[in-house]
């Protein structure tokens, strides 16, 4: 909350939390690139102060990104492969495929020819990685024709820039294809359910439980004209149970509630692109689930997506850890359940946001005062210990126990 | 550390419904089983029931016990002269000098916390004005110590002793009668804070017009009869998380409906912030509706900003039938949904591991 202090956060600062997306380069370390050490990280400068020396390093870095700019790109003719433009299939094709990328690149078909998406064609052109070529005329297409040949329309455009970001920032990226993998309903098994109904009826016979569903009123609902005094509550969890009212979407049964399809303008949404993080086993042949999946929607074109949109398309991603689920209760709210990542573009400026499936209707959060944190056992009821009720300052520690049910 | 502890017992209730105290029981010993089953019998769930005046659209609460009951018991309403709790009376008994002096308040320490915040920035600009020269002449910092010694003044407690100074003003006297302070300060509720109380726990009794006015009532006078009605999505969404154990309160000051506290704003930071939107059964209405990524984005980087946590509730709206044919509240009120999305920035730099 407090403005990140720039002189501090030099010196290893514990508590500093906040990220720090946009990577500050220090450019002067291109011309050391050689050593293969990875570019380290400058510190910011907000202002001049007059220093020689902060001119000087500021010199060096815009000179180093010059003179990387103007090296010679060039590529070993051995090494060198050439990509032709095939329009009728909107492919480009490989005939002699050779070259790293093709650990994550293109399908090679029975004749040993690789074929690229539009996508990873002018991403390659533009890397120097391939050299493209129309496919009529005998001549090397420029990179504005590249873009002109590959992409119909802004949205193709818009994808490419997603798909470029995320290329450039080390990750595995693939078209969202045909190849939809349904994903699998989550079910608890028969025996879960037999074990929970039966805890539910040791629950009902501990004593002080059963003295209050014998004696008392079950906690239900009592809106209005009837009284809390004429119940007998003996702790919290009774009270809280007893106002719970308004229904709500558990991730357990997602089931929305059944909405007439209307004539929807839009279309369903699925995936644009399947993203792994950067591995060196990476098969393309037969890749593992990716670890997220991204819709690229124009914020100048499309609004949020409304809520069905949102649900089906989560209920459509597949990806590694789907079904993960968090032991630890903030985490279980902080992360949620189901997420997809959306890249919403802004003529070419990505802002990428995850939207996750939450379910706090189904985590209580009451203080339960009361036993010491150590005693573990005590879940179903939390009575206050008489003894008990001068010293439970031990606060917090135990407040989510309830929650973990 | 002591102040916690009596801050503990202080908050020892989390609504103004009180549990009936009951003795643990010990299964081997039959007297604890007697014991529990007395204190049962004796034992009556206790309300404590306030008063609130419903005028010209707010909710005020002016007696006095009625504020500290509100306030202790989950926390709801803000004091007109504070920030949240209504700590008016104590603050200016100890600006008169009158009474016994007392813990500070939330107010004093936050202007404690600024005046050292002062200091250290003051210090900061001293540092770095010497790190400027140096770097003039060609050194480059070398002022290890110093640096640990600022972070140490940023991260240092605050000072709760704090000598009492009186500041008795000439239009002060006014304050007093009998040479006694009269609390002026009176206590706020939001619509849905007070209707809750209303209607959930029967807590309240709110007047308007000098007359109690009931739950029908009250509800008829906070929401029109359509059934996306702005009050009925923030109730319901409000009822949804106190139901769960969570101290809601305003979210305004983030540009958000509600902040979700655990326990409540003196144990911890609010975790969670709180937008709602609508949606309807109508695809076709729904994107008529919908909101701008900008929109979201904007929020989201405040909320990021404070390393909060952003929630989207999507209330399901039923049709206006379905509405209309409910007889009673608590059934209309079943008929919305909530559904629960998190909104949160990604970087791809910080998801490559």
């Amino acid at each position: 909350m407090e403005d990140e202090e720039a002189l501090l956060t030099s010196t290893a600062n514990p508590d500093t939390q906040i990220e720090f997306e946009d990577e500050i380069q220090d450019w002067r370390n291109l011309t050391k690139i050689k050593d293969t050490s990875l570019p380290k990280r400058g510190e910011k400068d907000y202002e001049p102060d007059g220093t020689n020396l902060q001119n000087s390093v500021l010199e060096e870095s815009r000179n180093s990104m010059f003179d990387a700019l103007a090296g010679d790109r060039s590529h070993v003719v051995k090494q060198h492969v050439k990509a032709i433009w095939i329009s009728s299939q909107k492919r480009g094709l490989i005939t002699k495929p050779k070259g790293s990328f093709l650990q994550t690149c293109g399908v090679i078909d029975s004749e040993n020819k690789c074929w690229l998406r539009p996508e990873e064609f002018c991403y390659l052109a533009e890397r120097g990685s391939i050299e493209p070529w129309f496919e009529d005329k005998d001549l090397a297409m420029s990179i504005e024709a590249c873009y002109a040949y590959c992409f119909d329309n802004d949205d193709e455009i818009d994808e490419y820039h997603v798909y470029s970001y995320l290329k450039r920032h080390g990750f595995i990226v693939m078209k969202n294809e045909e190849q939809r993998i349904i994903p699998k309903l989550q079910t608890i098994s028969p025996m879960k359910r037999v074990y929970s109904q039966l805890l539910k009826w040791i629950n009902y016979f501990t004593l002080p439980n059963l003295i209050t569903n014998l004696f008392g009123h079950k906690p239900y609902p009592f809106f209005q004209n009837l009284n809390f005094t004429s119940k007998k509550f003996t702790s919290y969890s009774q009270i809280y149970n007893s106002i719970k009212l308004i229904p709500f979407r558990s991730h357990s049964t997602p089931s929305t509630q059944p909405q007439p399809q209307s004539s929807s303008t839009q279309s369903k949404l699925i995936p644009t692109f399947n993203i792994w993080k950067p591995s060196p086993n990476f098969s393309k042949k037969s890749p593992p689930l990716p670890n997220f999946q991204i819709l690229v929607q124009n914020v100048n074109k499309y609004k949020l997506p409304t809520l069905k949109q949102l649900h089906d398309l989560i209920n459509s991603t597949n990806y590694q850890n789907k079904h993960h689920i968090d032991s630890d209760q903030s985490k279980r709210l902080k992360n949620g359940y189901g997420f997809v990542l959306i890249a919403t573009v802004d003529y070419g400026i990505i802002n990428i946001v995850k939207l996750s499936e939450a379910d706090f209707g189904n985590e209580n959060v009451w203080y339960v005062p009361g036993p010491k944190p150590q005693n573990k056992k005590n879940n179903g009821k939390n009575n206050k210990n008489q003894n008990n009720n001068n010293n439970n300052n031990n606060k917090d520690k135990n407040k989510d126990k309830k929650g973990k049910k | 550390m002591s102040k916690r502890a009596s801050l503990g017992q202080v908050h020892k209730y989390s609504l103004p419904v009180h549990p009936i105290e009951v003795p643990n029981i010990v299964p081997h010993n039959p007297i604890s089983w007697v014991q529990f089953l007395i204190a049962y019998w004796k034992g009556v769930t206790v309300v404590q029931t306030t008063t609130a005046d419903f005028v010209n659209g707010q909710f005020l609460v002016s007696n006095d016990e009625d504020i500290k009951t509100l306030w202790k018991n989950g926390f709801f309403g803000k004091g007109i002269f504070s920030r949240s709790e209504a700590t008016w009376y104590d603050r200016t008994q100890k600006r008169l000098g009158l009474g016994e002096f007392k813990n500070l308040t939330i107010e004093e320490i936050t202007a404690i916390r600024r005046d050292e915040r002062k200091k250290f920035k003051k210090e900061r600009a001293k540092l770095e004005a010497k790190q400027a020269e140096l770097k003039k002449a060609g050194i480059v910092d070398p002022f290890i110590e110093e640096r640990l010694e600022l972070k140490n003044l940023r991260d240092k407690d605050i000072d709760v002793k704090v000598e009492r100074t009186i500041d008795f003003r000439d239009d002060d006297q006014q304050l007093l009668v009998d040479g006694k302070l009269q609390n002026l300060e009176t206590l706020e509720l939001f619509a849905a804070e007070a209707f809750f109380l209303k209607f959930a726990l029967n807590a309240i009794n709110i007047r308007h017009n000098d007359q109690p006015i009931s739950t029908v009532e009250l509800f008829n006078k906070l929401s029109s009869s359509k059934v996306d009605d702005l009050f009925i999505m923030n109730y319901v969404v409000y009822h949804h998380y106190r139901s769960l154990g969570w101290c809601v309160r305003s979210g305004i000051k983030f540009g958000t409906e509600y902040l979700l506290y655990k326990r409540g704003p003196p144990f911890h930071h609010a975790e969670h912030a709180v937008i709602i939107l609508p949606n309807y059964k109508d695809e076709q209405q729904n994107e008529q509706v919908a909101k701008d990524f900008v929109w979201l984005s904007s929020i989201s980087r405040v909320i990021g900003g404070v390393r909060k946590n952003l929630i989207i509730v999507f209330v399901d709206i039923p049709t206006q039938e379905e509405f209309d044919s409910c007889e009673t509240l608590e059934e209309k009120f079943k008929l919305y949904k909530i559904n629960e999305l998190l909104y949160r920035r990604w970087v791809a730099n910080k998801n490559r591991d």
